[in-house]
């Protein structure tokens, strides 16, 4: 009885407590279940870092604290996706939205939910190049490249690489489609030759079929543009058991640790490109990171940590926590002119903006907006060695 | 009888006051215009399933192709695109005339010739015209997919018709309709397990052609946005922007700014409801008519209407076609209230599997019990991942404080949205138990009435 009363009053001052704390909401709209789900508590603890700083440096807007409100999109089911937007939007009032992470969700939450209501959207990992022509009247921005980019740079890295025939599976989504049109028209421009380019459903459990096909080509490589969690493991895994493929390429949905885990030695070799930079910032983010205990072994983990940081900011900016004139303000933020932040210094960032100077964020990214609200992009090159991803170039 | 009625009542009001109170406003409406939207699916299985006794698992191949058929018939077409395939393709539907009148015209040898000829001659025939549309049609593909465009976005989409989206609904209904059509003609004669895997297998085809077929549908880039039938939030944001309009809705607990959000969704629920009150009137009626009466005797015994003279096929086939209808219809309202088509969401355990646990536990054979299963199950998908959210966290506080020992896991929110799938399975378990028939169990109805 004695613990009853004691649970009870201890509930009772929780949620009055959770009720105080938070001055000023932000979303955390990714998705938490479906096809990306591991990759999704990285990001989220990325951008959980930046808030904690800035409510660290006492506050944003005249010490307000920020809380990150999380909401599910699924990923992949567009009226989930508008649902939790909503949810974030009207019920929590947050004031802008880190997210949504896969590119179908994105639009669904930016149509139905933000551009409705005017709230600022920064995605740290949509990567479809339609997100560049969204009529979103300067309210999504994103922190990830385009992948038409993407497709280039990854042509490039395995030309140099002597890589002259390779076959291309990617996954059917607006990701893949898009990654793989990019790549393919680019590899094909440098003088390589793709043998072969399907596209595969996810959540098979078996590949060989399509796989056999493409190795019937006389590629060098397979070039695996998915997800590591979905068909892009079990590609790989069907692959090296039939002996068909033994070197393999992805994009960034297939760095993190859990692949390597999952295949083992066979996946020694394998070359992905991930967005980054190994500017100061990426570093910076990286140490700071490790003092947070969040390993950076999966995508976008920056990218969120960037987003929420220029949400942040943008509220300091204005001075104010409301909706209104996020959009400007974030642009003010995050371009030139002005003091270069880095990860890390937002306190720095924040005094200079309380005395009336101006800051150029750069953060973890090399953060700059383009007038649709994309960034320019640069990129990571990653090789499996050793048992696990290792940065070996970085690509402008 | 009644008393169930009061029940299904309150439980409806109870989440949606949940939802209004505890959420907000606005995102209530959402929810509401969205169960409303499902609704009508629910409503069309229930013709299927619970006046026929027809297994359909293929819910969502009919809901895609009615969400096509609005991109169809509302999105603007693309000129170019028009320009280099148009031609192309007006000559391969005339050649599928061709081909559909000479199969027709070939089974009408029947009295001239065997059965096992003709129906050969007919494959033949068929065979031979998909190779002859299939020459031209390849490089009218091509065509359309490598057209320039001003708009780059566009690049190798036809686009749409540029009517208006109400047209639309309806032309879902007619696609969903016809495709419902072929199917139950071929597997209707079958015994029933069969119906069950065709329209399965069905909807992945359905499901698998307007995500590859680019040109037609824009595959995995998804088309967006959709007119609405009503103005939409943004049309109406714009209004009250202008001046063109003044409302405060602050007494209902709706900010200024939600306020264009507020009436937009209202006047799509307005729309929504209107039309699922004229279908369940329709339907009610349909039910207690002799026509009503023998789709149940159908459903129960059909050796024994078979026997008394039904034409038990005949009628399975109008129950099947008629409740596809409703589906596509109710798929096309789903994709104009999110504003965004995309193929690669129609996934089996949110458009079939979902729309299945509805019906059960609305009460199939009820039209009442339909809407209220689609509205309520929706409602509690949605509500469970806040309330988990706030029980979890809470919770975890909770035990933190008194446990020293305990960390709660950091995992915690994502395992929060998680829960909807137990909830939606625990929601099933109880009803059987509880109410093996669905909260509103099909009526019988007596000769008084």
């Amino acid at each position: 009885m004695k613990f009853t009363k004691l649970a009870s009053a201890a509930a009772v001052s929780v949620l009055l407590a959770g009720t105080a704390s938070a001055d000023v909401k932000v979303g955390s709209l990714m998705g938490f279940t479906g096809p990306i789900e591991s990759l999704t508590v990285g990001i989220n603890a990325g951008a959980e870092i930046a808030i904690k700083e800035a409510n660290a440096a006492g506050g944003v807007a005249g010490g307000n604290k920020i809380q990150l409100v999380t909401a599910d999109t699924t990923c992949v089911d567009a009226s989930a996706a508008a649902a939790a937007a909503d949810r974030l939007v009207n019920a929590e009032q947050v004031a802008a939205i880190v997210g949504a992470l896969c590119s179908g969700a994105t639009i669904s939450a930016a149509n139905s939910a933000a551009i409705p209501n005017k709230v600022v959207m920064i995605s740290p990992a949509s990567t479809s190049p339609a997100i560049t022509s969204l009529d979103d009247n300067d309210l999504v921005f994103r922190t990830a490249p385009s992948d038409a980019r993407q497709g280039q740079v990854l042509a490039s890295v395995l030309k140099e690489r002597g890589v002259s025939r390779v076959a291309v599976t990617y996954i059917n989504n607006d990701y893949g489609k898009g990654f793989n049109d990019a790549f393919v028209s680019a590899f094909r421009s440098m003088g390589g030759r793709v043998t072969g380019s399907q596209a595969h459903e996810d959540g098979k459990a078996d590949y060989r079929a399509e796989i056999s096909a493409l190795a019937a080509g006389g590629a060098q490589m397979l070039v695996v543009l998915a997800y590591l969690d979905g068909s892009g493991q079990t590609v790989i895994r069907q692959s090296i058991e039939e002996g068909d493929f033994s070197r393999f390429a992805g994009g960034d949905g297939m760095v993190g640790q859990s692949i390597v885990d999952a295949i083992g030695s066979g996946l020694e070799g394998m070359v992905a490109t991930q967005p980054g930079g190994a500017t100061e910032g990426a570093q910076r983010f990286k140490d700071m990171a490790a003092a947070e205990g969040l390993k950076i072994d999966g995508p976008f983990q920056a990218e969120a940590y960037d987003a929420a940081a220029l949400i942040a900011l943008a509220m300091h900016y204005k001075g104010n926590v409301s909706r209104n004139g996020m959009s400007r303000a974030v642009r003010e933020v995050a371009n030139a002119p002005g003091e270069v932040i880095l990860p890390g210094e937002l306190r720095k960032a924040m005094e200079i903006l309380s005395n009336g100077g101006s800051i150029n964020y750069e953060g973890a990214t090399g953060v700059e907006f383009n007038d649709a609200g994309d960034p320019p992009g640069s990129y990571l090159v990653m090789e499996v060695s050793g048992g696990s991803f290792k940065q070996k170039a970085v690509v402008k | 009888m009644k008393s169930r009625n009061t029940l299904a009542a309150g439980l409806l009001l109870g989440v949606f006051a949940l939802a209004w109170f505890g959420l907000s406003p606005v995102t209530a409406l959402l929810y509401l215009a969205t169960g409303l939207a499902t609704a009508v699916i629910v409503l069309g299985l229930n013709i299927q399933w619970g006046y026929a006794g027809l297994f359909n698992a293929g819910i969502l191949g009919f809901i895609a192709l009615g969400a096509y058929a609005v991109v169809f018939v509302s999105v603007e077409p693309v000129p170019e695109a028009w320009a280099a395939g148009g031609d192309g393709l007006l000559s391969a539907l005339i050649k599928l005339g061709v081909v559909a009148v000479a199969v027709y015209a070939a089974g009408k040898l029947k009295g001239w010739l065997r059965t096992g000829i003709v129906h050969t001659l007919q494959v033949a025939v068929l065979i031979a015209g998909v190779v002859w549309l299939r020459a031209d049609f390849e490089a009218t593909v091509r065509a359309i997919e490598t057209a320039p465009t001003a708009n780059a976005a566009m690049k190798g989409f036809i686009g749409g018709l540029g009517m208006p989206v109400l047209v639309g609904w309806a032309f879902g209904g007619v696609l969903a309709g016809v495709v419902a059509f072929f199917i139950g003609k071929i597997t209707l004669g079958l015994r029933s397990d069969y119906l069950a895997i065709a329209t399965l297998g069905i909807a992945e085809i359905v499901r698998d052609f307007l995500k590859n077929a680019d040109w037609l549908t824009r595959g995995t880039l998804t088309v967006s946005p959709i007119d609405w039938p009503v103005p939409s939030p943004r049309d109406v944001n714009a209004m009250l922007d202008s001046g063109a309009l003044s409302l405060d809705l602050g007494w209902l607990g709706i900010a200024p700014e939600q306020t264009g959000t507020a009436v937009g969704r209202a006047a799509f629920i307005a729309v929504a409801a209107l039309l699922l009150i004229v279908m369940v009137l329709a339907m009610e009626r349909a039910l207690r008519s002799p026509w009503g009466r023998m789709m149940r005797a159908i459903r129960d015994n059909e050796t024994a209407a078979a026997a008394m003279g039904k034409n038990v096929v005949r009628r399975q086939l109008e129950v099947f076609v008629l409740g596809a209808i409703l589906m596509g219809i109710g798929g096309a309202m789903l994709t104009t209230l999110n504003a965004l088509f995309d193929p690669s969401a129609y996934l089996p355990p949110r458009y079939t599997f979902l729309i299945w646990a509805m019906l059960i536990v609305g009460g199939s054979g009820n039209n009442l019990g339909a809407v209220f299963g689609a509205i309520f199950i929706y409602l509690l998908w949605e509500m469970s991942e806040p309330i988990a959210q706030f029980l979890f966290l809470n919770g975890a506080a909770v035990i933190e404080a008194t446990v020293a020992s305990w960390e709660a896991p950091a995992d915690l929110a994502s395992r929060a949205s998680q829960m909807r799938v137990i909830v939606i399975g625990l929601a099933l378990i109880v009803t059987m138990r509880f109410a093996p028939r669905g909260v509103l169990p099909e009526r019988q109805y007596s000769r008084q009435g």
